[in-house]
């Protein structure tokens, strides 16, 4: 080897290790010294763990340290699109962690490591990356996750709209807890955890600039302490899932379909802020299909009922918690709401989106 | 940019404002395909059509927010039906079929307002000033059921011509044929109920809707087919039981 190659390789390998542009560049996503800076600068400064550190293709646990948080493991992935990137309340980062924790959550399981992949749009401003970046490291750090692998990818502008975010999630569900939609039985109380379609509203308010009054907040939030907090007061829960996208319509109509049995609703008790329901009623929108980004609703034995909502209502997270229904035989697969004013209305899945009204 | 604007007189102010908002700020790489229909010609038509069987109407509660409440007074003036304007929520609806039911028994035709929390009788005047100024009537439109109606809808003044997409580009006049076994014309009239639909909960549902009327939530023929207490498999076996019926050779 020559001494002038040996020389030369300490000076071709100086990097700053930070990003120099204000913008992302299709450079960033080209496997080369500038995806490094930015990997290095903007995601392992802000995520640094024991697991992260290694740089390895992926990240390694030790079976035996899971196993002391239970005897099965969760893993769930999600991916997050959301338009636009910052609305009132949070932003997609925040979103992106406590949607897959609350995908493991809902298990009863202890979430503990999530992965980050990104998608970025050419052209995307760094300080909002960064934003949404540092989101996520305190989003994971309130849900005491760590985020210990991920990806980024850079396409064209126009390939993508600015940033998209996939998180997938291990968890670990401690012995003796079994939570499935198929568990459902007559006689169950049918419990959520606060006020429903915020985010849904907050969403819709900040991309169709509707100027409300009162702006409505993102109920983003992680829900793992306050499932732990249920699972004390109450294990025996039967169901429990996250009412995400498509609402707690959505998710009674699968517990209903799963066990074959009905969810019967009580409209009067179903927590709704005054705002919600006014631009609801404005728009012809139904808040039980609004997306919910921290909200769970949980099926438990009518006998544990008020041991889980008094739970729930010590909780930060679960403060408006409310137990809106109950579970009968028939009509099989139903969910059923009783009206405020006496009658009955069958609750299904929403073919696709919800149209507002126009006349 | 084309924006497909639509809807009856609800949506017609943001459109307007939107041009009028495009013309202060000289946007010139915006236009508007202009789709928007009006109420009053419409109600007119089918007012006027010979087989109308309707006994009154719960008249939109947002068009008239817009348009006010006084514009429907020749519908009991000159057609002599009952009409009562409506909210949305379930017991603005009871609460109007109930005020309908008791000018019908009372032998009335008046128009009443039972949306007085936001229909007023002379409408929203900035709505409507922007609505004027911006459209004028077309000489006809045509409708899914209904056919062309003179006058239903609106287009762009010619003060506006430069955001309107039909001028700006070439826009075919295309005609499209409402599928032959599509209904929503006599259900609209009242001569035949949603479920008395030839594909009612068959051809047309609210999974591949054919007409209008199966779209949304607040669609008749999908309202009836989600909340209707109409037994479906009894109505498609009569409907097979009358095809076979009349494919069957006749007797001599």
């Amino acid at each position: 080897m020559s001494e002038a190659i040996t020389n030369l390789v300490p000076r071709i390998r100086q990097r700053s290790g930070r990003i120099s542009c204000d913008t992302i560049t299709l450079a960033h996503g080209g496997g080369g010294k500038a995806m490094r800076d930015l990997i290095e600068d903007v995601f392992c400064s802000a995520f640094a763990n024991p697991a992260l550190a290694p740089m390895e293709d992926q990240a390694r646990f030790s079976l035996s340290d899971l196993a002391k948080w239970g005897n099965r493991l969760a893993f769930t992935t999600d991916s997050y699109v959301v338009h636009p990137l910052f609305f009132p309340g949070g932003d997609i980062g925040e979103l992106a962690v406590n949607g897959t924790v609350n995908d493991l959550a809902v298990s009863g399981a202890q979430p503990l490591y999530l992965s980050c992949s990104v998608i970025l749009e050419e052209g995307l401003p760094v300080a909002d990356l960064r934003r949404i970046v540092a989101s996520m490291r305190r989003a994971a750090h309130a849900a005491g996750v760590q985020i210990v692998t991920g990806d980024t990818k850079v396409v064209e502008r126009g390939a993508a709209d600015k940033l998209f975010i996939n998180t997938a999630g291990i968890g670990v569900i401690p012995s003796g807890v079994n939570i499935a939609a198929i568990r459902a039985q007559p006689g169950d109380k049918v419990l959520v955890n606060g006020f429903i379609g915020d985010h849904g509203v907050a969403i819709l308010a900040a991309r169709e600039d509707l100027g409300l009054t009162v702006p409505i907040q993102s109920d983003t939030q992680p829900l793992n302490g306050l499932v732990q907090a249920l699972l004390t007061a109450c294990p025996a829960i039967h169901c429990m899932r996250d009412a995400a996208r498509g609402g707690i319509a959505t998710v009674l109509n699968e517990f209903a379909q799963s066990a074959d049995l009905c969810i019967n609703l009580d409209e009067s008790s179903i927590p709704v802020r005054e705002a919600v329901r006014g631009l609801s009623e404005t728009l012809g929108l139904d808040p039980l299909y609004f997306a919910n980004e921290g909200k769970l609703v949980a099926l438990v034995p009518a006998e544990h009922a008020p041991a889980a909502l008094a739970a729930m209502r010590l909780h930060p997270a679960g403060e408006n918690a409310a137990i809106i229904g109950e579970v009968s035989e028939r009509p099989k697969s139903g969910v059923i709401m009783h009206t405020a004013f006496g009658g009955e209305r069958i609750v299904d899945m929403l073919v696709g989106e919800q149209l507002p009204r126009i006349c | 940019m084309v924006f497909f604007a639509l809807g009856f007189e609800t949506t017609m102010p943001s459109t307007a404002l939107t041009i009028l908002r495009a013309e202060a700020e000289c946007i010139s790489n915006f236009s508007v395909f202009c789709n928007h229909i009006t109420i009053i010609p419409t109600i007119k038509a089918i007012l006027d059509s010979p087989e109308l069987t309707l006994d009154g109407f719960l008249g939109p509660g947002h068009v008239s927010m817009v348009i006010g409440g006084a514009m429907y007074e020749f519908i009991a003036a000159h057609y002599h039906k009952p009409l009562v304007i409506a909210g949305f929520e379930p017991l603005d609806i009871l609460q109007s079929v109930w005020m309908l039911m008791r000018q019908l028994a009372d032998g009335r035709c008046e128009v009443e307002n039972q949306y007085q929390r936001v229909v007023h009788d002379e409408g929203n005047a900035r709505a409507l000033e922007a609505v004027h100024k911006v459209f004028q009537l077309r000489a006809f439109f045509e409708w899914r059921g209904l056919g062309s109606i003179d006058h239903s809808g609106v287009q762009l003044r010619d003060t506006y011509a430069r955001f309107d997409a039909e001028k700006k580009y070439p826009v075919p006049n295309l005609k499209i044929a409402d599928p032959k076994s599509c209904q929503c014309g006599e259900v609209l009239k009242g001569v035949i109920r949603p479920w008395q639909c030839k594909v009612f909960g068959t051809a047309c549902t609210p999974e591949a809707p054919l007409g209008s009327l199966m779209v949304s939530s607040e669609g008749a023929c999908a309202a009836v087919y989600n909340y209707g207490l109409v037994d479906l498999g009894l109505i498609l076996k009569k409907r097979a039981a009358a095809e076979a019926a009349s494919r069957s050779p006749q007797p001599v």
